[in-house]
């Protein structure tokens, strides 16, 4: 631990989070092809959403950051962790945001996704959204117990294990949360505003007894070299407040586009039931008395 | 062979009580209105001995090295006016507001629990005597937010503080089940068609400060209850003598006080998102945005409470951390700003008394907002901390927020609420007085904060060079009150002399304006169906199209008669009208 810590310019160019970036890149690119040529629009808030999802991927996962966190700063790691748990799985559901995937997916995909199919039923599941909270919350507390916490530092594959339950379960939240998936867009579901606030409660579970506490918790932090002149417990407590502040601006923007889109999807649903009301009035009136 | 068969009543009535309308009458009163005019009645009273103590502040105040009163009673009227006007005045009276208005505004008979909207009431009332009681012995004197070591039984061992206390219990369980009547009212009881879309966007204000009641009384309730039992049964929960901590009194005070700074303020802004759109003839600029702002500034409302702690020992991370989610509040409050001024935007606007009060709002809250997020930057704050720039910075955000759509309020509603109209010239009389006396108490006051007068001195001496300064602003605060005292004597008058209103005197766009002024007991003849933010204006349009004639249609509307027009002419659209 003795080499210096490492510049901006020092990338890990690991070849399988190269090649599941690219694999990733090409289906999105695909799916995005396919519902540009069926409809003719573009769906740029959607692209640039995926595109910055993926690049925050790269951001966490080959950057110095992940040496930097692995044995520096434990405020770096959070904020690695704060990256592929929570902002990253939140732009690549968004980029998947209603019609996309409607008009994307080749038939076979829109099939399985079905609420009829097993895969569509299971992802529509009522009871999904408390699954999912208390997936997330095991990875988020999971992790953050500091001999756990240590260990996955120390130790390269538990630490991509580390990375990968904690992408998963934030796409999966994600996916309650932002609800892309095809025929659920005019269903206005505000328990996605609960799922969201409770997954907040769970974050703050971790970020605020690091912000507060008086002593350093994670033993290999508290024994690394310290880099850029932090000392170990403003190391903690800048882990802290920097994963509050994150997750936090990450609420209120997501509670603020979540309940955009429920207000937009009930006043479209009503919008519909009220034509219909109509439509229906009109033709009754239409026809003959005695055919009533 | 005929027979004759004789008519047999299906229901036959007995005894049927008159309905009561003697004062008996209110005090067992369940009905919203009733409740909620109650509520601004007792506000208002609240309202006026709070400012009677800030007037007698003001005035010790004037001038330097003054007697006229002494250093204990300074105290005393510090903390009386503070809890009064928090507690007793702005958070309660939105409950007024809401009471009378959120039924009619969402086409419901009345809120869902009406008994438990009495208690609530009645809760209030005993908090406000209980805390008013301390006055025949020894009133509190550690200040509207009772910072331990000075509120613990030591330093405060009089009655007065414990007086405070039971003000907060019984006002914050007040409040709380107030809240969750609103909540339960609103999520049930809307009219046929009223989606979350179309809900007025005061009742999104109410909505969300009833929700935030929720999270922040059992806060406050907590923390007073361990300061109870450390002044009354030892327990060390704040005492360090024992091991107890007084930053934990701050955290958990601040933990609801800020929140509490936006729970006066949200139904505010609810008002001027009614005033506003009627009196520019346009309909509001970003409904959704102004709804989804309003429960972002919810949200980031519970994120910056120790703002009011920059200068306790705190990590400087923990400071930036607050000083960042503090000026992200400016945020969504900039979205609702920029909003209003694009309703106004190119609208016909009508100059009446309510939207005075709703500009002057927005002038003097933007101003108070303003200084917050200079007061957010945390190195700002240490340098004037605990000084009258403080003061000055809640009060335009207080009494030029809160006080201001009060009035707003008042006068846009109290033509439904009694069937007057107030008086305009005196109206707009009162607004001048009230807005330049404001800008001349609390304006300069920023000016004696920078200068280094600290809060709370009951006295200073003439080398300080404050005297004018001070002067100034205790002649602005007698100002102000003359404006109060016009907006009073404007009520009292136009109660039997005011100009007959109507039921829509305004041509307004919610649903309490298609009831009668006052509206009968059930509310509503027929719930009429929703099918826009803007109901009224549906029906006014439906009506001119049955007619033909706009003009026609807008004077029937604002006849009694319009009820049965209206709802002809929504029957056509409508199956779903509920009929009494």
């Amino acid at each position: 631990m003795s080499e210096a810590v490492p510049g901006w310019a020092t990338w890990t160019l690991d070849p399988g989070v190269i090649a599941a970036i690219a694999i990733t890149a090409a289906a999105y690119t695909a799916c995005y092809r396919r519902a540009h040529r069926r409809t003719g629009r573009r769906y740029v808030r959607q692209m640039l959403a995926f595109t910055g999802g993926l690049t925050l991927v790269a951001l966490a996962l080959l950057s110095p950051l992940d040496p930097i966190g692995a044995s520096w700063l434990l405020s770096a790691h959070m904020l690695q962790h704060v990256l592929l748990a929570d902002i990253a799985p939140a732009l690549l559901v968004l980029g998947t945001a209603p019609p996309l995937l409607a008009h994307g997916l080749p038939p076979s995909l829109l099939r399985a996704l079905s609420p009829s199919a097993c895969l569509g039923g299971l992802l529509r599941h009522r009871r999904r959204g408390a699954f999912v909270l208390g997936l997330w919350a095991v990875t988020q507390w999971g992790w953050s117990i500091p001999v756990v916490f240590d260990a996955a530092a120390a130790h390269p594959l538990l630490h991509a294990v580390e990375h990968l339950s904690l992408l998963s379960s934030g796409l999966l939240l994600w996916i309650v949360v932002v609800d892309p998936l095809p025929g659920q867009a005019r269903r206005a579901t505000w328990s996605r505003l609960g799922y969201l606030g409770a997954s907040r409660a769970v974050a703050a579970v971790v970020c605020l007894p690091l912000t507060w506490w008086g002593t350093t918790l994670y033993s290999r932090y508290a024994s690394a070299p310290r880099a850029f002149s932090v000392s170990a417990l403003a190391d903690q407590q800048l882990a802290g407040a920097g994963m509050c502040l994150i997750e936090f601006l990450v609420f209120g923007l997501a509670f603020i586009v979540v309940f955009l889109d429920l207000l937009g999807r009930e006043d479209q649903g009503m919008r519909l039931t009220e034509r219909a009301a109509q439509s229906l009035a009109s033709s009754s009136s239409e026809r003959p008395i005695n055919a009533r | 062979m005929s027979t004759y068969l004789a008519p047999v009543p299906q229901i036959a009535t007995h005894q049927v009580k008159r309905e009561p309308h003697d004062w008996t009458s209110w005090i067992a009163t369940t009905d919203h209105k009733r409740i909620g005019v109650l509520y601004l009645v007792t506000c208002m009273v609240f309202f006026l001995v709070g400012g009677v103590e800030a007037l007698l502040m003001r005035s010790q105040l004037a001038v330097p090295d003054n007697t006229l009163i002494n250093a204990e009673h300074y105290n005393q009227l510090v903390t009386m006016h503070g809890t009064t006007m928090i507690f007793l005045f702005v958070v309660p009276v939105w409950a007024g507001f809401a009471n009378y208005l959120v039924p009619l505004m969402i086409g419901a008979r009345d809120m869902a629990f009406p008994r438990l909207n009495a208690l609530s009431y009645w809760l209030f009332v005993a908090g406000g005597v209980v805390f008013y009681s301390s006055v025949f012995w020894n009133p509190p004197d550690a200040g509207w937010f009772s910072y331990t070591p000075l509120s613990n039984g030591t330093y405060s061992p009089t009655a007065g503080q414990d007086t405070w206390i039971y003000l907060i219990h019984l006002t914050g369980l007040a409040s709380m089940l107030g809240a969750i009547n609103i909540v339960v009212t609103i999520a049930t009881m809307r009219a046929p068609g009223m989606g979350w879309g179309r809900i007025p966007l005061f009742c999104w204000g109410v909505l969300t400060q009833a929700i935030m009641l929720i999270v922040a009384i059992p806060v406050i309730a907590g923390a007073v209850t361990m300061l109870l039992t450390d002044r009354h049964f030892h327990t060390c929960y704040f005492d360090p003598r024992c091991g107890g901590s007084p930053l934990l009194w701050q955290h958990l005070f601040w933990f609801f006080g800020h929140p509490e700074v936006y729970i006066m303020i949200l139904p505010g802004f609810g008002v001027i998102s009614e005033v506003l759109p009627v009196f520019a003839r346009k309909p509001i600029f970003g409904y959704k945005a102004i709804a989804a702002s309003t429960v972002g500034i919810a949200f980031l409302s519970v994120l910056v409470w120790a703002h009011h702690m920059f200068t306790a020992p705190i990590p400087l991370v923990v400071l930036a951390f607050f000083m960042i989610s503090s000026m992200a509040i400016a945020v969504p409050t900039g979205v609702k700003v920029i909003n209003w001024v694009a309703t106004l935007w190119r609208g016909s606007i009508i100059f009446k008394t309510p939207l005075y009060f709703a500009c002057g709002f927005l002038v003097l809250f933007t101003l108070g907002g303003l200084s917050g997020v200079m007061l957010a930057i945390f190195p700002i704050d240490w340098q004037v901390h605990g000084s009258y720039f403080i003061v000055a910075h809640f009060h335009f955000v207080l009494v030029a927020g809160a006080v201001s759509a009060v009035m707003a309020a008042l006068y846009y509603w109290f033509p439904k609420m009694s069937g007057r109209m107030l008086s305009e010239p005196l109206g707009k009389l009162s607004f001048w007085f009230q807005f330049v006396g404001f800008l001349a108490t609390f304006g300069i006051q920023h000016s004696l904060g920078l200068s280094g007068m600290p809060r709370r001195i009951y006295t200073y001496s003439a080398n300080t060079g404050w005297g004018t300064d001070n002067l100034i602003s205790t002649v602005g605060a007698f100002i102000l009150a003359t404006g109060v005292l016009l907006t009073v004597a404007n009520v009292v008058r136009s109660l039997k002399h005011g100009v007959i209103a109507g039921p829509d005197p305004w041509k307004a766009n919610t649903l309490e304006w298609f009831s009668t002024s006052p509206p009968p007991a059930h509310n509503f003849d027929v719930i009429p169906k929703v099918v826009s933010v803007e109901p009224l204006r549906d029906i006014r349009e439906q009506i001119a199209r049955r007619t033909g004639d706009r003009e026609s249609s807008a004077r029937s509307t604002a006849s009694r008669s319009a009820v049965s027009v209206a709802a002809g002419a929504r029957a056509d659209a409508s199956e779903g009208a509920e009929h009494v």
